[in-house]
């Protein structure tokens, strides 16, 4: 096949087009400590959990952008699975810089939101904190200006998919996994149309 | 500092207890020879391995302050150098069993297509070996260890005889291979040393996928607990724990005459004495002691006239790729852990009539990853575009259709990818460091190519997509665990180290067992091969001693 005829069958082939953009190492960084489960829990109910990183209005901010990406639906969300606290404690385990980089992107999110809809994040209404989400999760939006924001949605995103996804609501409650960890046999794919 | 001399002549000593050490002293044992075994590390407990321990109970505990167990060595200990921006992945294992407590299992018999491939191409030396030679030993190591598999053999991958039943594949696994089935490039039962029946009283795989923390029910074959006991039962068998071995000692002669080893609680300095040495240090650990063993004799190293030991450093490359398979979008969750890597697997084609290629030798490929796993929605979720409700949606549609496919190929051996010392930079016992350069070049990246193609018409043709797809990436150097080539085999001592028995063509007391001694990488992971090796080595090392050879 010739070179561009390859490029096109590769771009079918792959979601997030060719050669899909790395993300910032800062944002794998994170990713790393969180997916290494390097993290305390953030399933501890402590009543008495108090932000090791975090100051009051950022452990706010955080629970609140985690909610938006995983809202609760009949299952509960992110904020019941307590994804705030999972990344206070990925963050504590960062490193410096990495920590830095997130905790200007939060800042970069208050700013964007009082430039927009003049108040915090936390201020705006629901639908305001949802347009502010989406302008920095779209693929799309390529503007400098945002560039800080968009590194940091996918910085958040990724902490608050590990977090919920391995807390016991993530995997049991949502994805319905019964709990059982040891089998006597491999049931492996039982679907004739699979085979 | 005093050096403490043990006078005690030892008939053998074995260096390392993993899967090569390991094998010796069983073997050696089991013949009625005495053997004193030095290992750098302890045993590992079999407690805290966390293995069933879901991912928000291993929080919980982290919280608590508690770790599950460690087996790999801290570079900090025992650091090793690279040249500025060229870096090598070493991971070692320091303690009984070495690498085999963790290891991936998969075990896949080379065949002649691997050990003639020299003969046929002409780059470096063959084998001096065939499949012939070493089949009677696979017969004999895959019933020892317990190896599933299917019988679907090949002229890639023969020998399917011992095997026990193999796990069916998995949901995506069965695409994968009906799209392979469709494509010409057949997808195979995979080969790994998971025991689905009970084996000489260790109880059957019970499937939690963890294997790589270790099997708290020793399913899967591990040196320290499958082979260790057995020797240790002859009485044949002593061990010596925390022995760091530096380097083999020498006789006016220049035959090894013993073992110089550190204490690795106290530093101190021993040295004990044998009649024969063999070396299962693994690749990377086994050069450097090689090295280290000046004398006036040896001035490159024991056993190095040829300068080959250190050379011709062959891993494997590597390409991982991940994507979703819409047709198992919106399916129900399954529990995918099974054996703890992929059911199937794609044994090297590109050989077959039909097929062209403009570079040397082949690769295969595997599929860990696949299903529906603890990870896979941590790994899948970057690529699930959006957030709200619908995310949520759509990540719970398509974590069951999620799959990745890791090709393995074949890194040529190349005289300047090399381990040397470097007598300036000295470890905690003032012992020269290591120095891995390495590199892989135009025949690994023509075969890259060949992979992304593959992996491009296999994912076409199971219609699925790949996400964060870069073509052309590899893993990093190092990251297959797959070290060989230091210290070759080969018919010709200008050219190898050692006789196709192991044994050096320099020094006829000592063997080295481990991978440093295949002259290829191939495409398949070395274990089986090395266990295999090492037995057949210690049968001629054991039949030369009764012969008074030795």
């Amino acid at each position: 096949m010739d070179t561009l005829g390859r490029r096109e069958a590769v771009r079918r082939l792959t979601l997030g087009g060719l050669g899909a953009a790395a993300l910032p190492a800062w944002v794998e960084a994170l990713a790393g400590v969180a997916e290494a489960q390097g993290a305390p829990s953030a399933a501890a109910a402590a009543a008495d959990w108090t932000p090791r990183v975090l100051d009051a209005h950022q452990d706010q901010t955080v629970t609140a952008i985690s909610e938006l990406i995983i809202p609760a639906t009949e299952t509960p969300g992110a904020k019941a699975a307590l994804v705030n606290r999972f990344v206070d404690d990925v963050l504590a385990q960062a490193g410096e810089a990495e920590r830095a980089e997130f905790l200007r992107g939060l800042g970069f999110v208050d700013r964007r939101s009082r430039q927009l809809f003049g108040a915090d994040f936390l201020r705006a209404r629901p639908d305001e904190q949802h347009a502010l989400l989406t302008i920095l999760a779209s693929e799309s939006n390529t503007a400098f200006e945002d560039e800080i924001g968009r590194d940091f949605f996918q910085a958040i995103k990724g902490l608050t998919v590990t977090g919920y996804y391995t807390s016991e609501i993530g995997l049991r409650q949502e994805l319905g996994d019964d709990g059982q960890v040891m089998f006597r046999e491999f049931k492996g794919c039982t679907h004739p149309e699979h085979s | 500092m005093q050096v403490v001399e043990a006078p005690e002549v030892h008939p053998v000593i074995v260096i390392g207890s993993g899967a090569s050490g390991g094998m010796a002293a069983w073997n050696l044992t089991q013949k009625g020879i005495d053997v004193l075994l030095l290992d750098a590390g302890e045993k590992f407990s079999r407690e805290g391995l966390w293995t069933h321990v879901r991912p928000w109970e291993d929080r919980e505990r982290r919280r608590r302050g508690e770790r599950p167990r460690e087996v790999f060595l801290d570079v900090r200990e025992q650091p090793y150098l690279t040249p500025e921006g060229r870096p090598f992945d070493l991971i070692r294992v320091w303690g009984h069993g070495g690498k085999t407590n963790v290891w991936g299992r998969v075990s896949l018999r080379y065949s002649d297509l691997d050990f003639k491939a020299a003969d046929r191409d002409g780059w470096e030396i063959p084998w001096p070996l065939s499949y012939a030679d070493l089949a009677p030993y696979y017969d004999r190591v895959e019933p020892l260890i317990g190896v599933s598999g299917g019988d679907d053999d090949s002229e890639a991958l023969p020998g399917s005889r011992f095997l026990q039943p193999a796990p069916r594949p998995r949901c995506a696994e069965r695409l994968l291979q009906r799209a392979g089935a469709k494509i010409g490039t057949p997808l195979v039962a995979g080969r790994r040393a998971n025991m689905t029946r009970a084996t000489r009283g260790f109880p059957p795989c019970h499937y939690c996928g963890n294997c790589a923390r270790g099997c708290d029910t020793s399913s899967f074959f591990n040196s320290a607990d499958h082979l260790l006991p057995f020797a240790l039962e002859t009485g044949k068998l002593q061990i010596r724990s925390n022995a760091v071995a530096a380097r083999i000692l020498t006789d006016d002669h220049g035959r090894a005459r013993g073992v110089q080893y550190f204490d690795r609680k106290t530093g101190a300095e021993h040295e004990v004495r044998g009649r024969v040495v063999v070396l299962g240090a693994s690749c990377v650990d086994s050069t450097r002691i090689l090295l280290n063993s000046t004398s006036e004799r040896h001035p490159n190293g024991i056993g190095n006239g040829s300068d080959v030991i250190g050379r011709y450093l062959c891993e494997q490359v590597r390409v991982n790729v991940k994507g979703f398979l819409p047709d198992l979008y919106g399916r129900e969750r399954q529990h995918d852990e099974g054996l703890g890597g992929e059911h199937v697997y794609l044994p090297r084609f590109n050989h077959r009539p039909g097929r062209t290629r403009d570079y040397l030798r082949g690769f295969g490929a595997q599929f860990w990853g696949t299903g529906s796993l603890d990870a896979t929605p941590s790994a899948a979720g970057r690529h699930v575009p959006g957030f709200g409700a619908s995310f949520k949606r759509e990540m719970k549609r398509r974590v069951p259709a999620w799959f990745e496919m890791h090709p393995f190929g074949e890194v040529l051996p190349y005289a300047d990818n090399r381990i040397t010392v470097d007598k300036s930079r000295t470890d905690r016992y003032g012992v020269p460091l290591l120095h891995i350069e390495y590199r892989t070049r135009e025949n690994e990246r023509k075969m890259v190519e060949h992979m992304c193609d593959t992996v491009e018409e296999l994912v076409q043709a199971a219609g699925g997509v790949l996400v964060g797809y870069r073509r052309g990436e590899t893993d990093g150097n190092g990251a297959a665990i797959h070290e060989h080539g230091t210290c070759r085999m080969g018919a010709d001592p200008r050219r190898s180290a050692l006789t196709a028995f192991n044994q050096m063509h320099e020094v006829k007391n000592l063997f080295v067992v481990d991978g440093s001694a295949f002259p290829t990488a191939t495409e398949k992971n070395p274990t089986l091969t090395i266990l295999a090796l090492a037995w057949r080595a210690t049968d001629y090392l054991a039949e030369e001693m009764r012969r008074g050879n030795l």
